[in-house]
């Protein structure tokens, strides 16, 4: 799932190089922060954060085998 | 009046299943019978909290059988809508297929793959020369990604060969990265005949357990169209019409949205009372404002906000 979200931020921002996903494993939650260079921001969030939204509804339906859920922050 | 027809009631995995296996029980053919979703059932989450669909499948009044009023070009119903009319109208123009001519248009392009009954139009045909595979007719193109299609993204205009050979690229990455295996294929369709400009690129993913993929009420799937159509048209600096489905998902529903439709029309018309859907997404409306287009009996109109924006159909005054 990590690689899903770097694989989507990579291809929306300008400086792919900035990308990192975080993933943290918390009690209730799969936590991934997802950093990027500041003025892709836009880019991985999207109108009324459409793409950031669009990117949760795949983690959800992503293969999950821990069970829990995913949070993504942007950060 | 539904007591002296033969009914069966059915469950299944899917509403194609539970469908499936109704017209096995009754021995009829799918055109013979007014189907009714009951529930659409759900997937569940590792077998937790599934549910079965549900429809009911009810022996057609007529001998020839199609509802009252069917959608044109409904392409299983052996006779295609010969429009019978109710008793109570008054005289108006049947619809015939011939009237939508983009809705069979846009069937055909789904259903035939391999069939290139489109045709190539001569822009098509330009850039297909200067592409660096040639000869295959840009409708019959479909790439297979089992090896990767590599950097063939150029900066500027990327043509359509190579618009699918990174669309293609993209959904099998995203798609394998979620953790499923499947095939993908992508491939172009000219719009040009449908009366709208540009063509569209269909991506079909095809696999075993992808019901995960589509998601309640298409909800990932959508987002999965929406993600790679933002990667796509990034990647190729231009703006493409991209269409992601899954298993025929997106026909499916088309079909099952004309069936409702002319079930609504015919309750309407035989009540007399209008008839709200369930509140759907604009694309889903647009195929029951489409399909009851040309009914000589009721008008639709479109009700409600945002998420809560439902069809109600209603008698022609």
């Amino acid at each position: 799932m990590k690689e899903l979200i770097e694989y989507i931020a990579r291809s929306l921002v300008d400086n792919a190089d900035a990308v990192r996903v975080d993933e943290i494993d918390t009690p209730g939650a799969l936590v991934y922060e997802l950093h990027v260079a500041p003025e892709d921001m836009g880019r991985v969030i999207g109108k009324s954060g459409r793409v950031a939204n669009a990117i949760r509804v795949l983690l959800r339906a992503s293969v999950n085998r821990t069970g829990k859920r995913t949070l993504l922050e942007i950060v | 009046m539904e007591n002296a027809k033969r009914s069966v009631e059915t469950s299944g995995k899917t509403v194609e299943d539970a469908i499936q296996r109704g017209l096995m029980q009754l021995g009829l053919e799918r055109s013979q019978v007014q189907i009714e979703v009951i529930s659409e059932g759900r997937a569940g989450i590792l077998g937790f909290g599934a549910e079965p669909a549900r429809v009911r499948l009810t022996q057609a009044i007529a001998a020839n059988s199609a509802p009252a009023w069917a959608p044109p070009s409904q392409p299983d119903t052996t006779t295609p809508a010969e429009y019978t009319q109710p008793p109570s109208t008054l005289g108006h123009a049947p619809a015939t297929p011939a009237d939508k001519p983009d809705m069979t248009v846009s069937r055909e392009a789904h259903g035939q793959v391999d069939t290139p009954s489109v045709p190539v139009t001569a822009a098509q045909a330009a850039m297909q020369a200067t592409t660096t595979q040639p000869a295959t007719p840009t409708v019959a193109a479909r790439s297979s990604v089992t090896e990767k299609t590599s950097g063939t993204a150029s900066s500027e205009g990327a043509t359509s060969s190579e618009a699918t050979a990174i669309a293609t690229e993209t959904v099998q990455h995203l798609v394998s990265a979620m953790g499923y295996e499947a095939k993908v294929d992508a491939r172009i369709v000219s719009n040009t005949e449908s009366g709208e400009t540009g063509d569209s690129l269909f991506v079909d993913i095809t696999g075993r357990n992808l019901n995960n993929l589509i998601g309640q009420d298409g909800e990932t799937l959508g987002a999965l169209q929406f993600i790679t159509r933002l990667i796509v048209n990034h990647k190729t600096q231009q703006w493409t019409e991209i269409v992601v489905d899954v298993d025929n998902h997106r026909q499916r529903r088309v079909d099952e949205l004309n069936s409702l439709a002319a079930r609504a029309a015919d309750r309407v018309v035989r009540d007399g009372r209008p008839v709200s859907l369930q509140a759907m997404p604009a694309n889903e409306r647009r195929i029951i404002h489409l399909a009851l287009r040309n009914h000589p009996n009721v008008m639709t109109v479109s009700i409600g906000q945002g998420d809560n924006r439902k069809v109600t159909i209603r008698q022609k005054p």
